[in-house]
């Protein structure tokens, strides 16, 4: 049962004393409702080979060629699809990667079952750095693919690690992504800056003064959506990425907020109290009302999609305390998702459509990620150290990004979807907000 | 009282001053060189930007993930629609802006909201005590402007607070 590590963190249930009792269900019933669409359970198991560099090469060249080597292990690794197999501590494997007679069989007693072997040569003044895959079982070549030498060596490696998650999975992955976030700078200073989601990279995309907050990424990542204040309102903007560019897209009075991309990217669901109190409603690219989702004067706010577009979850208070609502994109069918705890905010829906990540307020008043399927008839809290809000999810669904104030200041963090491998993406404090990217072409 | 004398003040000397100058309405006086109110702490003015106008607004405090207003503030806004209304029926030419904030016990995006709903709760107070709706104005900052990062002073965090502008 090599996935039984996986349901480890289902052990951290949520236990909160003013919910309604349920019946105890089992890690393995849990399971089969958390995972109905299918995370891998059985991992392909790889062994990368020390990339090799011809006689003469400078060692600058060298050093980054290894470089290389390591980020796209570390892509694999993050991806969840596969364990890596590596010698003994102080111990190499030297079986021969040359192409022309590799020692398949040798690599095959390192007990992978796929072997990456990775050439760098320069020749004519291009540089190349070619990958190989090999099935160790059958002894045969899977692929080859060349890949041009390139001042940004990082997303180069990124690029081989999807090559190779895509090759062997038939999956998407999502070393080419990106994080955004907004970032304090100062009191009443925040400024949209974005992340490698590894943690490299990091840049600052506004520089305008105050607050911008809530950004969202365009289903083909060529714009952000935010927010900002003007002199008698929180708008929502448009930042275009490629010529760094901003458009208006909402000025009513009052809110206009938690702005959302419909997964075709012509709309924007955004919470809106021009008409008295905040509902939810469908605007275009041109900040023009489509429609009106909600009307209560209960608090409407921060919409998310599901990945077909055909509903949209959102928190509001019309029953006394904020809880997640489901509601048809026509405005239809309003169903109550959450029903355990009394300070449920912040839904993303997983691209796979089956999950909601939420936060919830615990009975020690922390704020902590949980998970549910859209049924809502069962949860896990993924968190536990200190605050953890603001959730998004890879654009794969197998992760999920979040801010967390557990080492005393807020840093964008990442998680596995089931809450393992919690990893700290951000240090330089006033980290907010984080925003996963889709696969972005670099 | 005293705090409306002085705007009375201020008001009637930057009155006199446009209709000396003739200044046309774009063009704003530099009120802080009258001599007259040297000792009054006027914001130094930038151009377009309305000065703050001071009525003695007291800020009101809420309990977490609420916004209805409790008896005690109650009694505040009674003294802040007073000073408003006489403020009003002296003249003075004025806007309130009502910033709704929380703490940060919530989280960002809901707080937003949050902060929206106090803020018009406390507006919808003040027109039932007959303070003219159209001088008041609604925003929110969510937890984006705390006033303290203290949890146990938290509770200074979930608050109304009360911005006058001259116009």
């Amino acid at each position: 049962m090599k996935y039984l590590s996986w349901l480890l963190p289902l052990t951290l249930l949520a236990q909160n004393p003013d919910t309604t009792p349920k019946p105890a269900f089992s890690a393995d019933e849990l399971w089969l409702k958390i995972t109905l669409s299918g995370t891998p359970r059985k991992r392909l198991s790889l062994v990368i080979a020390d990339f090799l560099t011809p006689r003469g090469t400078k060692p600058e060249t060298m050093a980054l060629v290894t470089t290389v080597q390591n980020i796209l292990t570390a892509d694999l690794r993050y991806s969840m699809y596969f364990t890596i197999e590596e010698p003994e501590s102080g111990k190499v494997y030297n079986f021969s990667t040359d192409p022309k007679k590799p020692d398949l069989k040798g690599w095959a007693t390192t007990g992978a079952q796929v072997l990456i072997c990775g050439d760098y040569s320069a020749r004519k003044g291009t540089s190349l750095l070619t990958m190989r895959l090999y099935d160790l079982a059958s002894s045969r070549l899977i692929a080859t693919k060349n890949y041009p030498w390139q001042q940004n060596y990082r997303w180069l490696a990124h690029r081989m690690a999807d090559d190779v998650i895509k090759l062997l999975t038939g999956e998407e992955g999502i070393s080419c992504t990106r994080i955004a976030f907004s970032r304090a700078l100062g009191a009443g200073h925040k400024e949209l800056t974005v992340v490698d989601y590894d943690g490299a990279g990091m840049e600052q995309l506004t520089s305008s003064g105050g607050l911008k907050l809530f950004p969202d990424w365009s289903p083909r990542g060529e714009r952000i959506a935010y927010c900002s204040y003007g002199t008698q309102s929180l708008n929502i903007y448009c930042l275009e990425l490629a010529t760094r560019r901003v458009n208006t897209i909402s000025e009513h009075k009052g809110l206009n907020t938690t702005p959302s991309f419909s997964p075709d990217g012509k709309m924007i669901a955004a919470s809106l109290t021009f008409e008295g109190n905040s509902d939810i409603y469908l605007l275009d690219l041109n900040g023009r009302i489509i429609r009106r989702l909600t009307n209560h004067p209960a608090i409407d706010v921060s919409p998310t999609w599901s990945p077909n577009g055909r509903e949209l979850a959102f928190v509001s208070d019309r029953t006394g305390t904020p809880q997640i609502y489901i509601i048809n994109v026509d405005g239809t069918d309003l169903r109550r998702l959450t029903f355990s705890g009394s300070y449920n905010t912040s839904p993303v829906w997983s691209p796979k459509g089956d999950l909601i990540a939420f936060v919830q307020r615990q009975p020690d008043a922390s704020n902590q990620i949980c998970l549910t399927n859209i049924l809502g008839d069962t949860y896990i809290r993924l968190t536990s150290q200190g605050n953890n809000e603001e959730p998004s999810w890879s654009p794969d669904g197998l992760h999920i990004a979040f801010a967390s104030n557990r080492t005393g200041a807020w840093e964008i963090w990442t998680m596995d979807w089931n809450g393992a491998n919690q990893r700290q993406i951000t240090r330089t404090g006033g980290a907010f907000s984080p925003a996963w990217s889709p696969r972005l072409a670099r | 009282m005293k705090a409306v004398v002085k705007f009375t003040t201020v008001a009637l000397v930057f009155t006199v001053a446009l209709i000396l100058t003739g200044c046309p309405k774009k063009c704003v006086q530099p009120v802080k060189e009258e001599p007259v109110i040297v000792e009054e702490p006027v914001e130094k003015e930038v151009e377009g930007v309305p000065q703050r106008v001071e009525l003695g607004l007291q800020t009101i405090y809420f309990d977490f993930d609420r916004s209805d207003i409790r008896p005690g503030d109650a009694q505040i806004l009674q003294k802040n629609a007073e000073n408003i209304k006489r403020a009003m029926a002296a003249g003075s030419k004025f806007t309130v802006t009502i910033e709704g904030h929380c703490c940060p016990l919530g989280t960002s995006e809901y707080n937003m909201a949050l902060g929206q709903r106090r803020a018009e709760a406390a507006r919808s107070y003040l027109v039932k005590l007959g303070v003219a709706a159209d001088v008041l104005n609604t925003i929110s900052y969510g937890e984006e402007r705390l006033v303290t990062n203290d949890p146990n002073q938290y509770h200074l965090n979930r608050r109304c607070e009360f911005k006058t502008a001259g116009q």
